[in-house]
C-alpha cells in the first residue's frame, strides 16, 4: 500500500509544484483532442446534419455502417492511419509519423463516425421537423441549414463533448501514430501507460487525477446542455 | 385555384388518400371536414408540400412555395422568444428591422399575446403555443393560408378570437384559407365553402 500512498503524494507534488514535463503532456493532449474534436464538430457533425435531412438511398445500411464504425478499436484506427502515412506509403513524404499531426488525424478518424453518426441520428429524428416547419416559414438553402443548428445546438454540443472525452481518453491509435517519444508526442495516456508498465506511479497518478477531472468537467458540462435542451 | 386530380397516397402499401378530383378556391375560407383517419391532415401535408412522395396532381395556380405556409396540429415552434417565433419568416424574406418590429407588434395586439412577447416559446402552454403559430403564419401575409384544426388547444374566448382574426385576414388581403374543423359551431361562425372530404373519397358512399 506504501507504494500507492508514496504516488499519490508524489503526484500532487508534481501537479502543485508545476512540473515542466507534466504540464507539457496534459496541454499536448489536450490540443491534440481538442483540435481533433474541432473538425469534426465544423465539418462531420454538419455534415451529419445535413445527411440526416435528406432522404437517401440505402439510409438504413447507412445507419448501421456509422454505428458498427463507432465500435472500430483505437488501435485498429491507429494501425489504418500509420499504414497511410509510413514512410514507404501514399503520404509518406508528408513526414507526418510519430508528430502530433499524425495524433489529430489518428483522433479525428477515430471521433468521425461516432460526432456524424449522432448527428445524423439526431437529425433525421428532429432536424427533420424542424426542416419542415422551417420550409413552411419560407427558409430556404444556408438559412434552413443554420435553422437546424441552431435549434439542434444543445444536442450537438453534447455530441462535440462526448466526442472530445472519447479523443482524450483514447490510447492505442495516439500510442501507434505518435509512438509516445518524450517532449515531442507523449500524451496523458499514453504515459499513464508507459508509467504502469515501469512501475513509476507518481507521475501514471497525476495525470490519471488531471485525466479523470477533464472527463469529469465535459461531461458535467454535456449534462447541463442537455438538462437546459 | 387548387386542383386535385387522382390524388393517391399510400403509407407502407396501406393507401390512405385517394381522391379523383377536387377544387379548392384559392381565395376566401374552405373548411374540409370528415371523421378520424379520412386524410384530411396528409391532404393539407400534400398542398403544403411536406409530403414529398403521392401519385397525381395537385396544381396550385398562382402561388409558389414562399406565398403560403401550414399550421400543423402541433406545431414547431423554435427554441427562442415569442417575437422571434413571429419575426423569423420576416428575416428569411429580409424585411427592415423597422417594418418587422411594427409587424410583430401588431400581431401581438392582434392575439393579445403580447405580455408573452419576451417569453421563451418553448414553456408556453399548447393553446398558447397555437396562437403563436398561427400568428407566425400570419406574418408575411401569405396567399394560402392552410390550418389543421388550429383552434384545438384554444379556450372559448381565444378561439372566437382566432376565427375573427383568420375571417379578417382572408378579407383584407383577399387570401386563401384551407382549414380542417370537426367543430360545427366553428363551421357555422366561421362561415366560406364546407367540403366534405367523405364525399370525393372513391370507394366511399
Amino acid at each position: 500500500m506504501d507504494y500507492i500512498v508514496q504516488g499519490f503524494s508524489k503526484a500532487l507534488s508534481l501537479l502543485t509544484g508545476f512540473d515542466r514535463e507534466l504540464y507539457s503532456i496534459i496541454f499536448l493532449s489536450i490540443f491534440v483532442s481538442l483540435t481533433a474534436t474541432l473538425i469534426v464538430t465544423l465539418v462531420f457533425i454538419p455534415l451529419g446534419v445535413g445527411l440526416g435531412l435528406k432522404k437517401i438511398r440505402g439510409e438504413k445500411f447507412f445507419s448501421r455502417l456509422l454505428f458498427s464504425l463507432m465500435g472500430v478499436p483505437s488501435v485498429v484506427v491507429g494501425l489504418l492511419v500509420a499504414l497511410l502515412i509510413s514512410r514507404r506509403s501514399v503520404f509518406g513524404f508528408l513526414g507526418l509519423l510519430y508528430t502530433p499531426g499524425a495524433m489529430i488525424i489518428a483522433q479525428t478518424f477515430l471521433v468521425i463516425p461516432l460526432g456524424m453518426g449522432l448527428a445524423y441520428k439526431l437529425s433525421k429524428k428532429q432536424g427533420r421537423r424542424i426542416k419542415n416547419e422551417g420550409k413552411l416559414m419560407g427558409a430556404r438553402g444556408i438559412d434552413l441549414l443554420f435553422l437546424v443548428l441552431r435549434e439542434l445546438k444543445g444536442e450537438l454540443l453534447v455530441i462535440s463533448l462526448t466526442c472530445f472525452s472519447r479523443a482524450i481518453t483514447e490510447v492505442g491509435a495516439v500510442m501507434i501514430v505518435g509512438g509516445n517519444i518524450k517532449g515531442k508526442t507523449r500524451v496523458m495516456t499514453t504515459t499513464i501507460s508507459m508509467m504502469n508498465s515501469m512501475g513509476d506511479y507518481a507521475m501514471g497518478i497525476a495525470l490519471g487525477i488531471i485525466l479523470l477531472l477533464i472527463t469529469f468537467i465535459v461531461n458535467s458540462f454535456a449534462y447541463v446542455f442537455h438538462q437546459e435542451d | 385555384m387548387i386542383e386535385i386530380k387522382n390524388l393517391t397516397k399510400s403509407f407502407h402499401g396501406k393507401r390512405v388518400l385517394d381522391i379523383e378530383s377536387l377544387n379548392i378556391t384559392a381565395k376566401g375560407i374552405t373548411i374540409i371536414r370528415g371523421e378520424n383517419g379520412l386524410g384530411k391532415t396528409t391532404l393539407l401535408n400534400i398542398i403544403a408540400d411536406i409530403e414529398g412522395q403521392y401519385e397525381g396532381e395537385v396544381i396550385k395556380s398562382g402561388i409558389n412555395s414562399m406565398d403560403m405556409t401550414f399550421v400543423q396540429q402541433k406545431p414547431y415552434l423554435m427554441n427562442r422568444s415569442v417575437f422571434d417565433n413571429i419575426a423569423y419568416p420576416l428575416k428569411v424574406r429580409r424585411w427592415s428591422k423597422d417594418l418587422i418590429d411594427k409587424r410583430v407588434e401588431d400581431l401581438l395586439t392582434e392575439f393579445n399575446i403580447g405580455h408573452l412577447a419576451e417569453k421563451n416559446a418553448g414553456r408556453l402552454s399548447s393553446g398558447e403555443g397555437q396562437k403563436v403559430a398561427i400568428a407566425r403564419a400570419l406574418s408575411f401575409r401569405p396567399k394560402l393560408l392552410l390550418l389543421d384544426e388550429p383552434t384545438s388547444n384554444l379556450d372559448k374566448e381565444s378561439t372566437i378570437l382566432t376565427e375573427k382574426v383568420i375571417k379578417i385576414y382572408a378579407k383584407r388581403e383577399e387570401a386563401g384559407v384551407v382549414m380542417i374543423s370537426h367543430d360545427n359551431e366553428q363551421i357555422k361562425r366561421i362561415g366560406g365553402r364546407v367540403i366534405d372530404l367523405r364525399v370525393y373519397l372513391k370507394g366511399e358512399d
